[in-house]
């Protein structure tokens, strides 16, 4: 009776170890992104919070505003729940984890190089207290996502985890960019662009090693 | 209602009471909402379908049985996360496509763990010409008796070749550990029977 002997040692197996249902996930995943936007914003306070430092208004509405776009659209795209069982495809993963560092970069060069002097280097700020920044602020989400995906089953674990890092990273990057005012590309390269990369790497890892 | 072959390990042939499609759509749907006896009619509705999805892939009984035994058990740690009105079997095919993956991959590296294993002495003992070309051909040998043991005695080797203990691979082959132990003893004669050192008989 291999049917019946197989579904006998499952389900003792499941009475063995209860696993969350759909109410404790939607719980669990709500109290973990609480928790995540707290730390975070907690970090950024206490790093000293908004600071023009000699931005125009307009720059850092602007900056602050496409940001907040890329990560409202990166966070929707790498972190809500899929129509297909298999998770994304492939190619819209792709497009988030290439396409949302890109953006960021692009945007804040271009918009950094409309206003006279905002691209100029700070010998003083290589990028690395943002760098620093960056990694605690995305740290947060980043941890709450994989925590709530733990379970969740994705056909290409690896870009997901990336995605997911990208998306923390996005949002990590509307507070730096409204911490920090410089637009050197270099700074942003180093303080603002690596991190995301980092934290890609860190979800991708996180992801690969859950499954195996 | 409707009954169902479903056909086991040793081809030995069970019936299982057939469920609709809904009504087992409905019964993951009351499972991830935390009714525990709803995973019975879940299980008995996917085993059949997933097992012939992953034997047609494995072409092994007993671990397709092993695959699909891992697809239930995440299938039951990942129930929160089944959407309210979803279709069990894509989502169920996903889950054991994502085993069957992995099982796959962990075969490979074992098998090419194994072959490592088994060219190593070849290479290290021979050294003129002559030796060279007869290492090359045991070597041969071992590696087309290896491919073409049976499945179970071929991963009983590999297991053991790997450092997992006796007791550990027949938990995970779910068998027992004095028949992980002829598996790998029949293994380890038929491969030896490769050097003409071991002239005894093949107990099988």
């Amino acid at each position: 009776m291999i049917a019946r002997n197989l579904t006998d040692a499952v389900l003792a197996e499941a009475a063995a170890s209860p696993s969350p249902t759909r109410a404790q996930v939607r719980r669990s995943t709500w109290l973990a992104a609480s928790a995540a936007v707290v730390c975070s914003a907690g970090a950024f306070l206490v790093a000293g919070g908004v600071r023009p430092t000699g931005r125009p208004d307009a720059l850092l509405a602007a900056t602050a505003a496409l940001s907040a776009l890329v990560a409202l659209v990166a966070v929707g795209a790498a972190m809500t729940r899929p129509a297909s069982p298999d998770g994304r495809t492939r190619a819209a993963l792709l497009a988030v984890v290439l396409g949302v560092p890109a953006a960021l970069f692009a945007g804040k060069l271009l918009l950094s190089a409309s206003w006279p002097g905002m691209t100029v280097w700070w010998s003083d700020r290589v990028g690395l207290r943002c760098l620093g920044l960056a990694m605690t602020v995305g740290a947060a989400p980043l941890v709450a996502a994989l925590w709530s995906w733990r379970w969740r089953v994705v056909a290409r674990p690896a870009l997901t985890g990336a995605a997911l890092g990208v998306a923390s990273g996005a949002c990590a990057w509307l507070l730096v960019d409204l911490w920090c005012p410089v637009g050197n590309p270099q700074h942003v390269a180093l303080g603002h662009v690596l991190p995301l990369a980092l934290l890609a790497a860190a979800g991708a890892l996180a992801r690969v090693w859950r499954r195996s | 209602m409707a009954l169902v072959v479903f056909k086991g390990r040793a081809g030995r042939h069970v019936l299982v009471q057939g469920i609709s499609e809904a009504d087992a759509d409905a019964a993951m749907d009351r499972y991830a909402c935390g009714d525990a006896a709803a995973f019975r009619v879940v299980a008995e509705f996917v085993t059949p379908k997933l097992f012939a999805f992953v034997r047609r892939r494995l072409n092994d009984d007993a671990t397709a049985e092993d695959v699909v035994q891992q697809a239930l058990i995440n299938m039951h740690r990942a129930r929160g996360d089944f959407a309210p009105g979803a279709k069990l079997l894509p989502w169920a095919y996903s889950i054991a496509r994502g085993v069957l993956i992995d099982q796959l991959r962990r075969r490979g590296r074992e098998r090419r763990l194994t072959e490592r294993v088994l060219a190593r002495p070849m290479a290290m003992f021979a050294t003129s010409p002559d030796a060279r070309h007869e290492a090359n051909e045991v070597a041969s040998a071992l590696r087309a008796t290896y491919a073409a043991l049976p499945p179970a005695q071929r991963d009983a080797f590999a297991m053991q070749q790997t450092g997992v203990k006796l007791a550990d691979a027949a938990a995970q082959t779910q068998t027992t550990v004095t028949a992980m132990k002829l598996r790998l003893h029949r293994a380890v004669q038929r491969l030896r029977a490769c050097f003409g050192a071991d002239d005894r008989k093949d107990p099988t």
